[in-house]
């Protein structure tokens, strides 16, 4: 140890330490990336489940009122996220207006019954989006999925 | 331990170049962390302030849903205005629960604010608030191809909430748009049995 003091530091031992500096900086910046990812992605999730809500709201709608405008849809382009509140007002979903798209789907089939006074309705609905990755450089897709089962009176 | 220090360089102080160095290196140490914090200060007051945006938002929206889905009538044609009405008899509607909006006061029920939401105004709040940007209804499914009852039972109800706060000298301010799809169940069972009794 008095040697040591006295002599210095060797070349491996400073690469060493650099070595271990530079991991250490290397994985909390990597840590806080991932953070601020999880967060984008769950408000995400959340924004892609209200869109899927508000589908499924119309589709009630139809089911109950025997207004159906199609039994099933896929993969309908619509917008997750608007960049701004005159986007939305103006329903740009196409070009700059969005921030996220997302793709719907709906299959609404009606069970049949014996009764004559009643029907009952299955709807299912879905919604794809692309979840981000780290850095960009890749996008998973992800699928939110609602059942609904609706009864209708004659 | 006395021995050991008087026979070394600790004995003997620092040289200049030595202290320099260590002085450099706590410099750049301290100013790192202090930036870090600095920054993860800042974003997690954004982030506060983003989601008590989006409590808000979604406080409101939440209202107005349990309210249209249980009211025998709604109009959402007056312009940044919901009027939802009930009836507790077999007679004509008895109460009225109407939403409107102040910029800087958010979204009243009955000219009053609306209860369980916190909206952090302007007067209150000068590093941070919030103003109503845009609020009102609207039938989601409006043109041809749709029958009238489906036209009026189902709508969307439309909320823009700007969010104003300070960085240093710099006022930033953001845009949140919300929009909520209701199928409006007891109105549209009402209308078809005033239908049927016409």
């Amino acid at each position: 140890m008095k040697d040591k003091l006295k002599d210095g530091f060797t070349l491996v031992e400073l690469v060493l330490t650099a070595f271990i500096a530079v991991t250490l900086a290397g994985s909390i910046m990597y840590g806080i990336v991932g953070i601020d990812l999880s967060i984008n992605n769950v408000e995400l999730r959340e924004k892609a489940f209200q869109r899927l809500a508000n589908r499924m709201e119309e589709l009630k709608g139809q089911v109950a009122l025997n207004n159906v405008l199609s039994p099933s849809s896929k993969n309908q382009r619509t917008c997750i996220e608007f960049n701004s509140i005159d986007d939305m007002i103006n329903n740009r979903e196409n070009g700059s207006g969005c921030k996220n798209i997302g793709y719907l789907s709906h299959n609404i089939r009606n069970r049949q019954t014996q009764s004559l006074n009643t029907q009952v309705y299955d709807i299912q609905a879905s919604i794809k989006y692309q979840v981000k990755t780290r850095f960009n450089m890749s996008r998973v897709d992800s699928i939110i999925s609602l059942n609904v089962t609706q009864l209708v009176l004659n | 331990m006395t021995k050991y220090i008087s026979k070394n360089n600790f004995s003997r102080g620092f040289t200049l170049v030595e202290v320099l160095v260590a002085v450099i290196i706590s410099t750049i140490v301290v100013g790192s962390l202090i930036y870090i914090v600095g920054e993860a200060n800042v974003y997690l007051r954004k982030q506060m302030y983003r989601d008590n945006v989006n409590k808000y938002a979604m406080s409101v929206l939440d209202d107005i849903f349990k309210t249209s889905i249980n009211a025998n009538f709604i109009n959402v044609e007056a312009s940044s205005r919901i009027v939802c009405g009930f009836r507790t008899t077999d007679s004509e509607l008895d109460s009225l629960k109407i939403y409107q909006y102040r910029t800087n006061q958010g979204i009243l029920v009955n000219g009053k604010p609306l209860e369980n939401a916190t909206f952090h105004n302007k007067d209150d709040n000068k590093d941070y608030y919030m103003q109503i940007k845009e609020f009102r209804g609207k039938k989601t499914f409006q043109g041809q191809g749709f029958n009238s009852d489906l036209r009026d039972a189902v709508i969307d109800i439309i909320l823009g909430i700007e969010l104003h706060y300070s960085l240093g000298d710099i006022i930033i301010t953001e845009e949140f748009p919300f929009k909520k799809t209701i199928f409006t169940r007891k109105a549209a069972v009402y209308n078809a049995s005033k239908e049927i009794d016409d």
